[in-house]
């Protein structure tokens, strides 16, 4: 049994993030996975993006100049996050320049450039891999889940979304590749099933039972002894289709190619299932002394529950248990997306998408304005939960990135510029928190950059990004 | 090139430059004008395009250049560039015709009067028609195209289908994958579809749970270490013990699951037969042998001795005996008895007695301490009855079992072939073949069961890409890389495109002697799936995605004001519009019912909601409208719901749908920065209705092109609320609601079903929309520049067949890009 360490080199590290910032981040980043003997283990640090749709009410979302301390006066939307105004930062001046000029399809863009800094193309699908899965990509294969893709709401089923543009563009940040959106589960026991359940199952002997459910987990340790059934029968049948592969073109070609990575993802979770009992018993060891608080208890209904606010807290939850648990350290989530919901729930009952239209009616502000201020309800949530929950000398929080925002400023104008956005959390200590940084020196891509460095994922270049945002410390 | 050819070209499957009229010949619309245009002389495809191109071309600069320059560069080139067209850039005949798309547009507009607007100079009838003939004429210059799908993966409604069609079991495994992109109105677009790594999951824990619940799950399996079951040694009882899971030493692992009798003794274990059936009792155990025999074991299931092995393996590398034997339902007491344990006797070298046999061997015995002979027990394993009494599905997956004259191979190859065949819906290749035989051998290998070892087997057909990708492989094609479908991909398309599903045994059948290939054939058998019940899956996904039914169950019409919006009534207004869907579909009806009709479904829910008395219950049932206000799809509830806002009507959605779904005409998005409803600080717009604000927001041009007729169709459908119920006034301001109007062409209104009238006239523009809708769910692919032939062809051949539903599909199956592919360009 082979447990593979997490080490990023020394030179990695000062390349991506650059000098100045290497030697306190190296010493407070928890990217050493299983520290050699003698180190003390750190924490790996979480990313998370929430995303939600139409921009925000911006009189209410900005607060005064240089002001978002604990006693500062806040906006009005920005009001509920006060318990946790010290682990947020307000990031002004973001955009993406990508989206700069007019095209159609707003909606269906605001999306899908949010994470990926590519300005989606119509008539096809292309976008760009999104930051969350350059992540999953480096550090994905060190939890059984290399990421979590989440939202509240249901892709569309009929009809059109944006003209020429398909309803994945709108319907997804996390993109694994530059034409595969990856799906996002909305069924809060679903995710908890993933997550866990599969562990439990009644383990097989030889593994012709459910794959995940024969995973080895606690009691039957003796899956050691080479690769399950299903795992024997999936490198079988992938073999078969790499020699289909090859007499195919074209198109035919990339959809095949989406199957062959996704039947050697299949195998890579299998396996890290099955590794899994064993990896614990290591990370047991090498969290010796680590204090950390009793994994937080979720019980997910078996049906999705009709209220947003119950909705979101249950995959909140689940996020936090997914992270308090190692099971990923990359998860995203859609409170709605473009062309909106009802939210009868906070007084709400238009369609936020039709409220976005405001042309400056003060009564439709005021309905946005109550919905920002219920998402914000819901991310503080998210925030608090995790701030209670200890982990190290810290608390979870500390050791996560949350970034929240939208990809559209103003909703009414389409205006793409001035996005609204927070990145939460300390990041393992490395984002100086409780700040409001009013036009930073950078763009979206940059602060994408400047995040994926953070996890110990640095790249060189990523969308329309050139740099780390600089503004984070 | 004369019609009889053409007729032959057809049925020797060698069409070439004339493919694009493949319908034609099937629906027996005239091809006049494309025969009379390649009459004569025989050149070649690509040199008779070339002169059509070289006379395209020069017909650009001398007939429609200077009509667009007199009515339309005025708004469209130069400086204004209205709708993002700009005719500036199309100086040359080269650079007209490098922009084929654009054309359709302009087409469009010009068919439709849209353009030039009303008040501007209008072209005659005579340069209008010189437009259209050019424009028309551009589609003769490429090389045939009947497009390229993609590989396309199943959806969710596919999988449950195909699942169900091949397995029997209806059991809907794909309910919790996520939901299936939508691009261009359908959620089967090859595409759009992509693959995920957690649908890859999600695909195998579906075909576990399918096959679980298929394959033989009432036999009995279960196998214990021998140290955990109770024994009774010498005569003294023994419980045993559970099991140690934290052993490291794999030896020491396996050691400990052994029990070692050296005296007389048994192990045994109880287990309860629920059906009648032969079992099979497995036992790995080794000795250490002693004496002048082997250890022997006895099997005895309720004090019956069903079977006595010899035990040959040494104790350290045990082996697997079997015996098996005929159980009737009960409780059970099996035990294993050590039948001669044998301590040799103290070492008395040498023997003296003259009687005993002589040494064997010439090397004389050394003394050795005595031996004991011992049997090792290390697993015992019951498992049955095979196959034999089991469910109905469990015996339509198995056609074959192992037996006297059959081997489980070959069992297993009858298996394999027969599940291969139908899960790829072709026969099955070779290495498809090797495939599944090498995971059967696989898990046979490892001693599963014949069961188990089959259901290894039909997952890793499940989970392979010929299963949940429609493939259409590549082969030998014409000199414009273009190849006809063969007779079992068609069969494919036809039972995807009918019944979401996998081809039944019939079309199997049809495809396999080649005659689906006959258009006559395919008629027959498209007519016959149109009448079987699985039919009604294109009502559900066309249908349910045509007409938008699908997002009633996703609306969130405002519960305050709209309590009586409940599950039941949304079911009731889905049913509506399937029902309907499914009755001109199956009725032979004419789709201009879908505009206006005198009938529709309703159960006592519905039929409250819109004001009919006398139906009475929860069923659906056909009633006959006497207020012709309803009747057709476009006064449906569902229709008018899914267009409206939560809390008020919306006569924009409401006028934009009818220009999509009913007129083909869909506006363009609005320019960036629109003006919403009011203004800031203005308060002018106090107490005016929404239709005065609407009115005064149209003033301004930018907006006014598109909104004219958008609003029109809108305002005349305001009779009905937010949740479709009838009005004749608006509940939030008290003011009666005026549903007059104007069409262009001063074609005048008041109500809606006076609206529905106009509509009627334009039943071919209708019949197009749909044509082309359905073809693009037909292929699950966008529609082209290149289709329009195809289209146009489709839609004639529907009126010219009193615009009947049924003809619609049957000339659909029989298009051109529908029969054909074309390679990689």
């Amino acid at each position: 049994m082979t447990t593979k360490h997490w080490l990023i080199s020394r030179r990695t590290a000062l390349k991506g993030l650059g000098v100045a910032l290497s030697l306190p981040l190296l010493e407070t980043m928890g990217w050493a996975e299983t520290p050699k003997a003698g180190g003390v283990y750190k924490p790996p640090v979480r990313f998370c993006a929430i995303y939600v749709p139409h921009g925000v009410h911006n009189d209410h979302f900005w607060p005064e100049d240089g002001k978002a301390g604990q006693n500062a006066s806040l906006p009005s939307i920005l009001e509920p996050l006060r318990p946790v105004i010290g682990d947020c930062l307000i990031l002004g001046g973001l955009h993406h320049p990508m989206m700069d000029g007019d095209g159609d399809a707003h909606h269906a863009r605001e999306t899908a450039v949010w994470l990926t800094g590519f300005p989606s193309k119509r008539d096809t699908i292309e976008n760009n891999i999104s930051i969350d899965q350059v992540m999953a990509q480096k550090i994905g294969a060190y939890t059984v889940l290399p990421s979590l893709e989440l939202g509240l709401q249901e892709s569309r089923t009929a009809g059109n979304c944006d003209k020429g543009y398909s309803c994945a563009y709108h319907g997804h940040i996390s993109w694994r590749s530059p034409t595969q959106p990856n799906p996002k589960e909305r069924a809060p026991r679903a995710v908890f099933d993933r997550m866990f359940q599969s562990r439990k199952g009644k383990p097989t002997k030889k593994g012709t039972g459910p794959a995940v459910d024969a995973a080895a987990f606690g009691a039957n340790a003796a899956q050691a002894d080479g690769p399950s059934l299903d795992q024997s029968m999936l490198d079988l049948v992938l073999q078969h289709a790499k020699s289909l592969r090859g007499r195919v073109s074209g198109n035919d070609q990339r959809k095949l190619d989406e199957y062959l990575d996704g039947t050697r993802e299949l195998e890579k979770r299998i396996q890290a299932i099955e590794r899994q009992g064993a990896d614990q018993a290591a990370s047991k060891e090498s969290k010796k002394g680590f204090k950390q608080s009793p994994m937080i208890e979720v019980n997910p209904p078996g049906s999705i529950p009709e209220k947003f606010s119950e909705h979101a807290k249950l995959m909140l939850d689940l996020m936090t248990l997914a992270f308090q648990s190692d099971t990923t350290r990359i998860a995203t989530l859609m409170f709605s997306q473009a062309f909106g919901r009802s939210y009868p729930e906070c007084g709400v009952p238009e369609n936020h998408h039709e409220c976005s239209h405001h042309g400056k009616d003060p009564v439709k502000l005021e309905r946005i304005r109550k919905i920002n201020t219920f998402h914000i309800e819901q991310l503080s949530y998210f925030l608090q939960r995790m701030k209670s929950l200890n982990e190290g000398k810290g608390s979870l929080l500390d050791n996560c990135l949350v970034l929240y925002g939208s990809g559209m400023g103003d909703g009414d104008r389409h205006d793409h510029r001035n996005l609204p956005t927070l990145l939460c959390g300390k990041g393992g200590g490395t984002v100086t928190q409780g700040r409001y940084v009013k036009s930073v020196k950078g763009n979206f891509s940059d602060l994408l950059m400047g995040v994926s460095a953070r996890m110990g994922c640095p790249v060189e270049k990523f969308g329309d990004g050139t740099k780390m945002l600089p503004d984070l410390v | 090139m004369t019609a009889t050819r053409l007729v032959h070209v057809t049925q020797c499957r060698t069409v070439t430059a004339l493919r694009h009229v493949w319908v034609i010949l099937a629906s027996a619309v005239a091809v006049g004008s494309l025969a009379g245009s390649l009459a004569g002389a025989d050149p070649s495809p690509a040199a008779q395009r070339e002169t059509l191109r070289a006379s395209a071309e020069s017909a650009y600069v001398s007939q429609v250049k200077p009509v667009l320059a007199t009515y339309c560069v005025k708004c469209h080139g130069g400086e204004k560039t209205k709708g993002d067209l700009n005719l500036a850039n199309y100086k040359s005949g080269v650079q007209a015709l490098n922009a084929r798309t654009v054309w359709t547009k302009v087409a469009t507009e010009l068919h439709h009067g849209e353009m030039p607007p009303e008040k501007e100079k209008q072209p005659t009838a005579d340069e209008r028609k010189a437009i259209t003939t050019w424009i028309t004429s551009l589609r003769r210059l490429d090389p045939p195209d009947p497009g390229r799908v993609t590989f396309r993966r199943l959806n969710r409604a596919e999988y449950n289908n195909t699942v169900r069609d091949l397995l029997g079991l209806d059991a809907k495994p794909a309910a919790d994958f996520p939901p299936d992109d939508v691009g261009d109105g359908f959620d089967n677009i090859a595409d759009v579809l992509s693959l995920s790594p957690l649908l890859m999951e999600k695909y195998l824990l579906a075909a576990d749970a399918v096959l679980e619940n298929i394959v033989a799950d009432d036999q009995v399996k279960f196998e214990h270490a021998a140290s955990e079951l109770p024994a009774i040694i010498d005569g003294k009882n023994d419980a045993g013990k559970p099991l140690k899971a934290d052993i490291a030493d794999k030896e020491a692992q396996r050691e400990a699951r052994c029990r070692t009798l050296a005296v007389p003794g048994e192990v045994f274990t109880q287990f309860s037969v629920l059906k009648e059936g032969k079992f099979t009792i497995k036992i790995r155990a080794g000795a250490e042998q002693a004496g002048n025999e082997p250890a022997r074991l006895a099997v005895k299931i309720d004090g019956q001795v069903v079977g006595e092995l010899k035990v040959t393996a040494k104790s350290k590398s045990p082996a697997q005996l079997t015996c098996s034997a005929p159980l009737s339902p009960g409780a059970k007491r099996l035990s294993i008895i050590f039948l001669n344990p044998f301590t040799e006797p103290p070492a008395e070298a040498p023997k003296t007695d003259p009687k005993a046999p002589k040494p064997v061997a010439g090397k004389p015995k050394e003394p050795t301490a005595p031996r004991t002979r011992s049997v090792t027990i290390e697993e015992i394993e019951v498992t049955g009855p095979p196959g034999e009494r089991v469910t109905d599905l469990h015996k339509r997956l198995f056609v074959a079992l192992p037996g006297k004259d059959l081997s489980a191979r070959d069992a297993a190859a009858k298996i394999a072939e027969h599940i291969a065949n139908r899960a790829f819906r072709r026969p099955a290749n070779k290495e498809q073949l090797d495939l599944l035989m090498k995971v059967f051998a696989l898990a046979d290998s490892q001693g599963e069961t014949f069961s188990e070892s089959v259901k290894l087997m039909v997952k890793a057909a499940l989970i392979s890409p010929e299963f949940y990708f429609r493939i259409e492989e590549d082969r030998k094609a014409d000199a414009d890389g273009v190849y006809r479908l063969d007779a079992w991909e068609i069969a494919s398309r036809l039972s995807y495109f009918l019944w979401s599903s996998m081809p039944d045994d019939e079309l199997f059948a049809v495809a396999k002697d080649g005659s689906l290939l006959d258009p006559k054939v395919q008629e027959s058998q498209v007519r016959r799936m149109i009448a079987d019940p699985k039919a009604r899956a294109l009502v559900d996904n066309f249908g349910g995605q045509w007409l938008r039914l699908r997002t009633i169950f996703e609306v969130t019409p405002d519960e305050k004001k709209y309590p009586e919006m409940t599950t039941d009534l949304r079911q009731a207004m889905y049913d509506e519009g399937a029902l309907v869907f499914d009755a001109i579909l199956r009725e032979g009806r004419s789709v201009v019912d879908f505009i206006d009709t005198d009938f529709t479904f309703l159960n006592e829910r519905l039929a409250k909601h819109y004001g009919i008395s006398g139906v009475t219950g929860p069923a659906m049932r056909k009633v006959t409208l006497t207020d012709r206000n309803r009747g057709g799809v476009i006064t449906m509830g569902s229709v008018l719901t899914v267009t409206s806002n939560p809390t008020r009507t919306s006569p924009v959605k409401r006028g934009k749908w009818v220009l999509e779904e009913i007129l083909g005409t869909p506006p363009p998005p609005p320019p960036p920065m629109v003006e919403a409803l009011d203004k800031e600080g203005d308060t002018s717009t106090a107490g005016m209705t929404l239709r005065q604000r609407m009115e005064r927001h149209r003033q301004d041009p930018a907006c006014a092109t598109c909104h004219v007729v958008m609003d029109a169709i809108g305002f005349g459908l305001e009779n009905f609320d937010a949740i479709g119920r009838w009005r004749n006034k608006d509940a939030d301001t008290g003011a009666l609601v005026d549903t007059s109007g104007e069409l262009p062409g001063n074609q005048k209104f008041s109500s809606p079903s006076q609206l529905k009238q106009l509509f009627l006239t334009k039943r071919d523009d209708f019949t197009r929309t749909l044509a082309e809708k359905m073809l693009v769910y037909a292929l699950g692919r966008k529609t082209g520049f290149h289709d329009q032939d195809a289209i146009d062809s489709i839609a004639a051949a529907t009126a010219k067949d009193g615009y009947r539903l049924d003809r619609l599909v049957v000339t659909i199956a029989q298009s051109y890009p529908f029969q054909y592919r074309r390679l990689s360009r």
